[in-house]
């Protein structure tokens, strides 16, 4: 067999014009990416930075310096030991409390929004625009108008202060998000499926258990991730409803990076700020790529 | 036996009327086809029949038991859809043995019975895959044995060919004749494809607008179709259509169809013909031959020269489309047989095959 590899001579000069052009409209793009992730990476570069400093070489000057003598004593005074109103006992038991009153909340109202939306998608029954549209109508509602009303509601119920109170409230306040994700998702879903599934004999739940969610693992990651954010990063409800017990890390970081006792220690601040930040970013960190295969989802057919 | 019964069954939605008072019998074992253009309310029907939707007023009534609430599970039937409708997430195995399962049937009786259909089908080497690595034919076959392995005791079919090309639909269609003979289960099957009725039916059922216009054997439905509608609906080229006027000379009656006038001696009217009554003769094209070809009938068969306008092939035969005064005609030339344009021809008329329709009812007389 003759040698059919070598048939074709290679072209000399390979930076012929078309390619020339190419590379230019590549490293403008590059050019522009660098900038844009550099304003977003900026703030975050600060903040690592200046929680590894010693409050001495912070006050010497030099935001963008890396730090000269790396310290981890920040972090463990943000966490254990730093003042956070009468107690000294750092952000340890806020963290906590922001686990246990986010976990179940985005957990509740992402099943309830999951059953809602598969509802109203799905078992058209009458009235159902009508409860559509509130949702979505819900959407919209401003939470300080709220405010005052569920202040009386959760005293009434006698949960004010607590952390299942601020569960209840963002459980409540999420539904209409939720709902409205996993409706128009569910929406895509075949109706063939769900009557064949009825002829089967499965009913409402099984169906939705057995046939509708095994199907929506990116909506479900989109869900648990908009209200993960949400929820962890609320200060308004937080602040409105808890105690100091129950208080979550943003009621914690707004307290002690405000409080005007002493020297402000920059460098506890920081390493507080990105204690706060941590759970969100790793979560995304982790599922990113399902949320963002989730948010185009259904944009294209295929 | 009487297995499915339809009595005055309504369905609206809002103030659209989907189906109007329909009534339909259906014996155990037949093979009943729902024929229609799009829009005409079989496959409301069937959803109907399933369970799936519900009717505004009437009954139904499966195995002699009134369904009319009845959920779909409880039914006992199994359908199969034109989208195959195969849950995503699950092996093709577990697509058929989920119904069994659902019904709280015992794994052990299920594997087997689950094999033995699938063995049936020729999808065993499929068992173990997702349908989305199956082809169309496959999906197919997988959604119907989902249906066989219930045993149930109506089969549903909305569509199912509709989406196979056309090759594969001619063999499936075949299939599902066979399996229908061998179950012998009774079954009801929506398309819009004249061919899948007419092949497949023991009786079909032609609807339109939400109304039924005839019951009937396929070759009955064909060859008397009850009005224009029907008539025009079936036959691929469609049924040729004459205007004119009877005409009532002592016993005999013909047809003045300007051109023409067609003796009808051999119609069997339905309704006392009146003369000068305005009517539209009905002739499929394949009685419409050249004079030498032998008619089907062995009879002689009224003849008229006539002038080809254009002619088509189909490989199968010839069709050519003829002058008969203002109006032309279609008829059906053996493949080797291909007249001149222009060149008048002596052209054979079976009027034994003929259908006589009120001009101002259309409907058959």
């Amino acid at each position: 067999m003759p040698a059919l590899t070598n048939a074709l001579p290679r072209r000399s000069g390979w930076l012929t014009p078309r390619r020339r052009k190419a590379i230019l409209t590549r490293g403008f793009l590059y050019f522009l990416l660098v900038i844009v992730a550099a304003f977003f990476a900026g703030p975050l570069y600060i903040l690592l930075s200046t929680s590894f400093k010693t409050m001495p070489e912070i006050q010497s000057g030099g935001l963008m310096t890396l730090p000269h003598e790396p310290t981890v004593q920040p972090w463990i005074t943000a966490w254990g030991e730093a003042c956070i109103g009468i107690t000294c006992g750092g952000l340890k038991g806020y963290f906590g409390n922001s686990m246990v009153m986010t976990i179940p909340a985005v957990l509740i109202s992402v099943m309830i929004g999951a059953i809602n939306g598969y509802a109203l998608a799905k078992w058209p029954f009458p009235g159902a625009r009508f409860v559509f549209a509130a949702l979505v109508a819900g959407n919209f509602v401003p939470f300080q108008v709220v405010l005052a009303p569920v202040a009386v509601t959760l005293r009434t119920l006698g949960l004010f202060g607590s952390v299942e109170g601020l569960i209840l409230i963002h459980v409540i306040y999420g539904i209409p998000i939720t709902t409205m994700l996993f409706r128009n998702f569910f929406l895509s879903v075949p109706n063939d499926l769900i009557k064949a599934a009825r002829i089967d004999g499965a009913g409402f739940f099984w169906i939705f258990f057995r046939i509708v969610l095994p199907l929506s693992p990116s909506v479900i990651v989109v869900a648990l991730i908009l209200q993960f954010t949400g929820i962890w990063n609320d200060f308004l409800f937080a602040v409105s409803f808890s105690n100091p017990s129950s208080a979550p890390m943003t009621v914690a970081l707004n307290n002690l990076v405000n409080s005007n006792f002493g020297v402000k220690e920059y460098n506890v601040h920081m390493a507080a700020t990105v204690i706060a930040a941590a759970p969100t970013l790793i979560l995304y960190i982790l599922l990113g790529r399902y949320f963002l295969r989730g948010m185009t989802a259904g944009a294209v057919k295929g | 036996m009487i297995d499915i019964r339809v009595s005055n069954c309504n369905k609206s939605y809002g103030s659209l009327r989907v189906l109007k008072d329909i009534n339909l019998e259906i014996e155990r074992g037949e093979f009943i086809v729902l024929l229609g253009p799009s829009g005409c309310g079989k496959s409301t029907l069937l959803h109907i029949v399933a369970g799936l939707d519900r009717l505004s007023s009437g009954e139904i009534e499966i195995g002699g038991r009134d369904v009319t609430d009845v959920e779909p599970k409880d039914r006992d039937i199994a359908m199969v859809f034109q989208s195959y409708a195969l849950y995503p997430t699950m092996s093709v195995r577990s697509n058929m043995e989920f119904g069994l399962r659902m019904r709280g049937k015992p794994m052990s009786e299920i594997r087997p019975l689950v094999e033995e259909k699938a063995r049936m089908l020729h999808i065993d080497h499929l068992l173990d895959r997702r349908p989305s690595q199956l082809s169309g034919g496959q999906r197919q076959r997988v959604a119907i044995g989902r249906a066989l392995v219930r045993d149930p005791k109506v089969f549903l079919f909305d569509e199912p060919l509709s989406n196979l090309d056309a090759k594969l639909r001619a063999s499936m269609r075949t299939e599902i004749k066979k399996l229908h003979q061998s179950l012998g289960t009774t079954a009801i099957y929506v398309t819009h494809d004249q061919l899948e009725a007419m092949t497949l039916a023991t009786r079909m059922v032609v609807m339109k607008a939400g109304e039924i216009q005839q019951i009937g054997k396929p070759e009955e439905v064909y060859h008397r179709p009850v009005n224009l509608f029907v008539a025009d609906f079936l036959g691929n080229p469609g049924m040729n259509f004459m205007k004119g006027h009877l005409r009532l000379d002592g016993g005999r009656v013909s047809a003045d169809v300007g051109a023409a006038t067609l003796p009808l001696d051999g119609y069997a009217f339905e309704v006392a013909p009146v003369a000068g009554q305005a009517v539209v003769i009905g002739l499929r094209p394949e009685s419409i031959q050249p004079a030498s070809v032998q008619m089907s009938d062995g009879g002689a068969p009224y003849a008229l020269t006539l002038k080809p306008i254009l002619t088509e092939h189909t490989g199968s035969d010839n069709l050519v489309v003829l002058a008969m005064g203002e109006q032309e005609i279609v008829g059906k030339f053996p493949s080797d047989m291909l007249p001149k344009l222009g060149e008048p021809v002596a052209i054979g008329f079976d009027l034994s095959r003929v259908s006589v329709f009120d001009a101002e009812s259309e409907r058959r007389i």
